[in-house]
């Protein structure tokens, strides 16, 4: 990509910070935090007052570990960043329908895909930011990080961007299609609560969620955070599952592309026909 | 160099709903086989009454929309196949608020669009502050958008229009809701980029006198299909559209009538009047300009005139005929410069 065509993602970029500034200030940023701290606090409780941190010897044997406030922690992290990537990235395009200016961007030479991936880095920047905030704050809840394998954290964060940017592009084509925001971003946040093991362990739930779960990219990031991080593992021994989800996460972002596309001509149609 | 227009097809395909799990798909047909052409240096003026489909021709030459078959060139480029080169060259500007962010200021919108269609980075700036002053933004260039009158926001939109210095301009309804000052100011605009700069324009209008004022060339499509194309008066004197002569003569006398009388009859004009007061009010209807020859009767006559006008026919009836089926002259794909 030459340097030329890096200016209009730059300007994306630019843009869709100083929009976010100015319309929301600090309502998201405070919102997503209290999500986050809520899920960790009440966690915290159930944990330490009623179940004395004690946890069930399957707990140990899903979960690979007895530590369930890491265990909790990084999955309300990993929650909270996708739902803060995908809540913008996915809604940047019925926005842009939205407020009128879909036409006007669709007029100019910037590329789909670029425009895109412009909103998911400068999206990165704040939910990553976010995602840091959140961890600190609930590192008095029982955090622990003794055993990090930062390679492990480096190439987990990698296919967990590509799984959100793909997972948030296949939202984006819906609503888009449908012109919903709410049903459809609400529902798909609560299946990733519930199925994607962010709370709990999959093996917990019936099987054929387990096979829902396994597919989708979330499930995948928490589980490459959590090796990485609690058990330590590096780049080499998590191998087989970064190609799994690595490639799960191409995947979706090809489809979502694909579908996008698709999208686009439909969404543009639709309002002159 | 210019746009040429062949065979534009655009077929809407919408599913209606039709019972509880049941979907009828039905095909609406926007525009139909449109052929036309958009000089550079010139302003081709697309007429037609609502859905007629002139914002749906505008979307596909912009490639907002893909054809469903025809296509165009835009100087050397395929409509669809250069999709993304021919984006560098052409921009359309619609009436209403829209297309621009109205969180951003004025300026940074200008940037925002600098920047996504990559004009010249050191040039950046300067065209900027041009377009700011052509639409008389500059006080306003750091406020918020949100907070601009709907003028403003309108003017803003035609900056943005322009900010690319595209080659080939769609200007949709560009000065609707504008003020009159404003709007004058943007004809000049648009008559000044076409005529000095050498762009090519097409325009669409609800103002006839604006589209009469600016074209040189006027399409009119109705149902998506071509009906007539020429220019204002050629498509007046298509539709037989009549002028209007009203005289007030300083007298009644039967010699006044009489010559009058003959000049109807030998030009076939309609001819009415009414005694008021010691003067004769005389309207005289005809496809031709009569003014010489009822003066010359009336002073032959020795009369005086107290007053004379000269109504010419007007756009607006022109299409408002060429719309109505019975009335047309022609076929589809009449053409008054053939």
């Amino acid at each position: 990509m030459g340097l030329a065509s890096v200016r209009p993602l730059l300007a994306v970029m630019r843009r869709n910070f100083i929009v976010n500034r100015r319309a929301y200030q600090w309502s998201f940023f405070v919102g997503n935090m209290i999500t986050a701290m809520y899920t960790v606090a009440l966690g915290y409780f159930m944990y330490v007052v009623l179940f004395q941190r004690q946890v069930d010897a399957s707990f140990v044997r899903y979960s690979g570990t007895s530590d369930y406030m890491t265990y909790l922690i990084l999955g309300a992290g990993v929650y909270t960043l996708s739902v803060r990537t995908m809540l913008n990235v996915s809604r940047s395009l019925i926005s842009e329908r939205r407020e009128g200016t879909l036409e006007s961007l669709f007029l100019t030479p910037v590329s789909r895909p670029g425009y895109l991936l412009a909103v998911m880095i400068q999206q990165t920047a704040v939910s990553g930011g976010e995602f840091l905030l959140a961890m600190l704050f609930a590192w008095p809840f029982g955090l622990n990080l003794s055993h990090v394998s930062w390679g492990g954290v480096a190439a987990a964060a990698a296919a967990t961007w590509v799984g959100l940017f793909g997972l948030s592009i296949l939202l984006g084509a819906v609503m888009l299609y449908t012109r919903d925001t709410y049903l459809s971003q609400n529902t798909l946040f609560w299946v990733i609560y519930l199925v994607c093991g962010l709370v709990f362990p999959v093996q917990y739930l019936p099987v054929w969620v387990q096979v829902i779960s396994r597919w989708i990219p979330v499930t995948g990031a928490v589980n490459l955070l959590r090796a990485a991080a609690m058990a330590g593992q590096g780049p080499a021994q998590m191998l087989p599952s970064l190609l799994f989800y690595g490639g799960l996460s191409v995947v979706y972002l090809l489809t979502g592309l694909a579908l996008m596309g698709w999208v686009e001509r439909v969404a543009l149609e639709e309002v002159l026909s | 160099m210019g746009i040429t227009v062949r065979d534009l097809t655009k077929v809407y395909v919408t599913r209606k709903g039709a019972g509880w799990f049941r979907k009828v798909r039905e095909e609406k047909v926007a525009v139909d086989s449109l052929s036309l052409e958009i000089p550079a240096g010139r302003i081709t003026g697309l007429l037609g009454l609502n859905g007629a489909g002139k914002t749906t021709t505008i979307k596909m030459l912009t490639t907002l929309l893909l054809p469903t078959r025809g296509g165009a060139n835009i100087d050397e480029l395929d409509l669809v196949r250069d999709a993304a080169a021919v984006r560098r060259r052409v921009n359309m500007i619609a009436g209403g608020e829209r297309m621009v962010y109205w969180r951003l200021t004025g300026r940074e919108n200008l940037w925002y669009f600098a920047q996504l269609y990559q004009v010249e980075p050191s040039r950046v700036n300067s065209r900027i502050e041009e377009l700011l002053e052509l639409v008389g933004l500059k006080d306003a260039a750091d406020t918020p958008v949100e907070r601009y009158s709907k003028g403003m926001k309108q003017r803003l939109q035609i900056a943005r229009g322009l900010i690319n210095d595209p080659s080939y301009l769609f200007m949709d309804e560009p000065t609707l809701g504008l003020d009159a000052p404003i709007a004058r100011q943007l004809r000049g605009v648009t008559r000044d980029l076409a005529v000095t700069r050498g762009k090519g324009i097409l325009l669409t209008s609800h103002y006839m006198a604006e589209v009469e004022e600016l074209c040189d060339y006027i399409y009119v499509i109705d149902q998506g299909r071509l009906i007539a194309s020429g220019s204002a008066s050629e498509l007046k004197a298509l539709t037989h559209q009549e002028r209007l002569l009203r005289l007030t003569v300083l007298a009644t006398a039967p010699a006044v009538r009489a010559a009058l009388q003959s000049v109807a009859e030998h030009h076939g004009a309609r001819l009415g009047w009414e005694d008021a007061e010691g003067s004769l009010q005389v309207t005289l209807r005809s496809a031709a300009d009569l003014t010489a020859e009822a003066v010359a009767a009336v002073t032959g006559a020795g009369a005086n005139i107290l007053r004379l006008e000269s109504v010419e026919p007007s756009l607006e009836d022109a299409v408002l005929a060429l719309a109505e089926p019975g009335t047309r002259p022609g076929e589809a794909g009449t053409d008054a410069a053939d």
